[in-house]
C-alpha cells in the first residue's frame, strides 16, 4: 500500500523501469493512491503507461524495407568512400616518401662549386704566397645570378690590377666598374674574409 | 554459437580487411542502432544519419572495441553519442512521421485524458527533461533496455542511472501537475 506521495513515486519509477510492464497489483496501488491525491492525480498518464511492454508505451514506426533498402546503399557508399580515402593517405604517403628521397639523392649529387679554386698549396717560402695568384672561381652552371657570379666579377676587376684600365664587365653587375676606390677596397676586404673563411685548415 | 563470440570473430575479419564481415555485422546490428536513434531523435531523417554515422565511426575505430562488452552496447555507445552530434531536436508535439497521433480532444466520462492526448503530454514533458534525465528516460521507459544496457550506452553506472530516472519521474510529476493538459 502506497501511504505517501515520497512513495508514489518511487514505486512509480520501479514500475516504469519493468519492460515487460509493472505488474498487476502494483498497479492497482498506484491508481488507489492517484485517485485520491491532488498533487498525484496528474501522473496517471504516467502510470497508464507502466501498465503497458516498453515498445507500446509510444510506438514508433518501424523503418520500412525501402527504408533498409536506403540506408545499406548509403552506409556502403560512405564505407567506399572511407576504404578508397584511406588508400589515397597511404598511396600519398608512398608517394611522398619516394620523392622525398628521389629530391635528397639528386641534390646530394650536385657537385659543389667552391668559391675559390683550390690549388696546390704554396710552401710558406714561395714568393707567391704574399701575392698569390688571383683565379676567378669556376663558372657555376647556373642560370641565375648568385653571389658567386659577383665574387667571380669582383676577382676579375681586381686581377686587372691597379694600373691597368678596369674593362666593362659583361656579367649581372655590369656597374661594377663603376665602383670607386673606397668601395673597391671594401670589395677588396670582404673577398679576403670569404677566401680565409673558406680556406681549408692546416695552409702553411 | 555464441552472439558475443560470433561478432568477436566478425570483427577479426572486419580487421584483416573483409568488408563483408563488417556488412554482416551491421545487419545484425542496425536495427537496434536505428531503434535508439530514432528513439532520441525522433526525426527518421535525422535518426537515419545519426545510424549511418554510427556504422561510420565503428568501421573507423574498431580496434577500439574492448571485448569485456559486448559489440552491441558499444555499438549503442556510439549511437548514443551520434545523437548527442546531431542534437536531439525533438518536436514532441508533432507526431513521428508516418505515424498520424489519433487524438481525441474530448475527455472522457472519468476526466481521464484520451489515449492519444495522455501520450502526448507526457511526450512534452519528457521532451522538458534535463538531457541526461531524458536519454535515461528515452532508453529505459520507452525503448525497454535494461539497466545494464542503459548504462553502458550512456557511460554511466547502473546506480546512476536508476538516480536519473528517479530524479525524471519527479520532474515529469512536477511538470504534469502545472501542465494544461494534465487531468482535472
Amino acid at each position: 500500500m502506497i501511504r505517501d506521495c515520497a512513495s508514489f513515486e518511487s514505486v512509480l519509477a520501479e514500475a516504469l523501469a519493468e519492460g515487460p510492464g509493472a505488474a498487476p497489483s502494483v498497479l492497482a496501488d498506484l491508481r488507489a493512491h492517484a485517485g485520491g491525491c491532488e498533487a498525484c492525480r496528474p501522473s496517471l498518464p504516467l502510470v497508464a503507461m507502466a501498465a503497458l511492454p516498453a515498445a507500446d508505451r509510444d510506438p514508433l514506426p518501424e523503418p520500412t524495407e525501402r527504408d533498409w533498402e536506403r540506408f545499406d546503399r548509403r552506409l556502403r557508399s560512405r564505407l567506399d568512400a572511407e576504404t578508397s580515402r584511406g588508400w589515397t593517405w597511404a598511396g600519398a604517403a608512398v608517394a611522398a616518401t619516394v620523392a622525398g628521397a628521389l629530391l635528397g639523392a639528386w641534390l646530394l649529387r650536385a657537385p659543389e662549386v667552391p668559391l675559390i679554386a683550390e690549388g696546390p698549396k704554396p710552401a710558406a717560402s714561395d714568393p707567391e704566397v704574399a701575392n698569390p695568384p688571383v683565379k676567378p672561381p669556376e663558372k657555376r652552371p647556373a642560370d641565375e645570378p648568385s653571389l658567386d657570379s659577383f665574387a667571380r666579377d669582383a676577382w676579375s676587376a681586381l686581377a686587372l690590377g691597379d694600373d691597368d684600365e678596369v674593362e666593362p664587365v659583361d656579367g649581372p653587375f655590369p656597374d661594377l666598374d663603376k665602383l670607386d676606390e673606397k668601395a673597391l677596397e671594401r670589395l677588396e676586404r670582404w673577398l679576403d674574409e670569404e677566401e680565409a673563411r673558406l680556406s681549408p685548415r692546416g695552409d702553411a | 554459437m555464441n552472439v558475443d563470440a560470433n561478432d568477436a570473430r566478425l570483427v577479426d575479419r572486419c580487421l584483416e580487411g573483409d568488408r563483408a564481415a563488417f556488412d554482416v555485422l551491421v545487419l545484425q546490428h542496425r536495427g537496434a542502432v536505428m531503434a535508439v536513434a530514432r528513439r532520441l531523435l525522433r526525426s527518421p531523417a535525422d535518426a537515419e544519419d545519426a545510424a549511418q554515422e554510427t556504422f561510420v565511426r565503428a568501421w573507423r575505430s574498431l580496434r577500439s572495441w574492448r571485448r569485456d562488452a559486448p559489440l552491441r552496447a558499444w555499438l549503442l555507445t556510439i549511437a548514443v553519442n551520434a545523437c548527442r552530434t546531431r542534437g536531439a531536436r525533438l518536436r514532441p508535439d508533432e507526431p513521428v512521421d508516418g505515424a498520424p497521433e489519433p487524438v481525441d480532444p474530448r475527455p472522457r466520462a472519468d476526466g481521464a485524458l484520451e489515449e492519444g492526448e495522455a501520450r502526448r503530454v507526457v511526450r512534452l514533458a519528457v521532451a522538458a527533461l534535463p538531457p541526461r534525465q531524458r536519454e535515461v528516460v528515452l532508453l529505459k521507459v520507452f525503448s525497454g533496455m535494461t539497466h545494464e544496457d542503459v548504462a553502458g550506452a550512456m557511460g554511466l553506472t547502473v546506480g546512476a542511472v536508476k538516480a536519473h530516472l528517479h530524479q525524471a519521474v519527479a520532474n515529469l510529476r512536477r511538470r504534469l501537475t502545472t501542465s494544461k493538459g494534465g487531468s482535472r
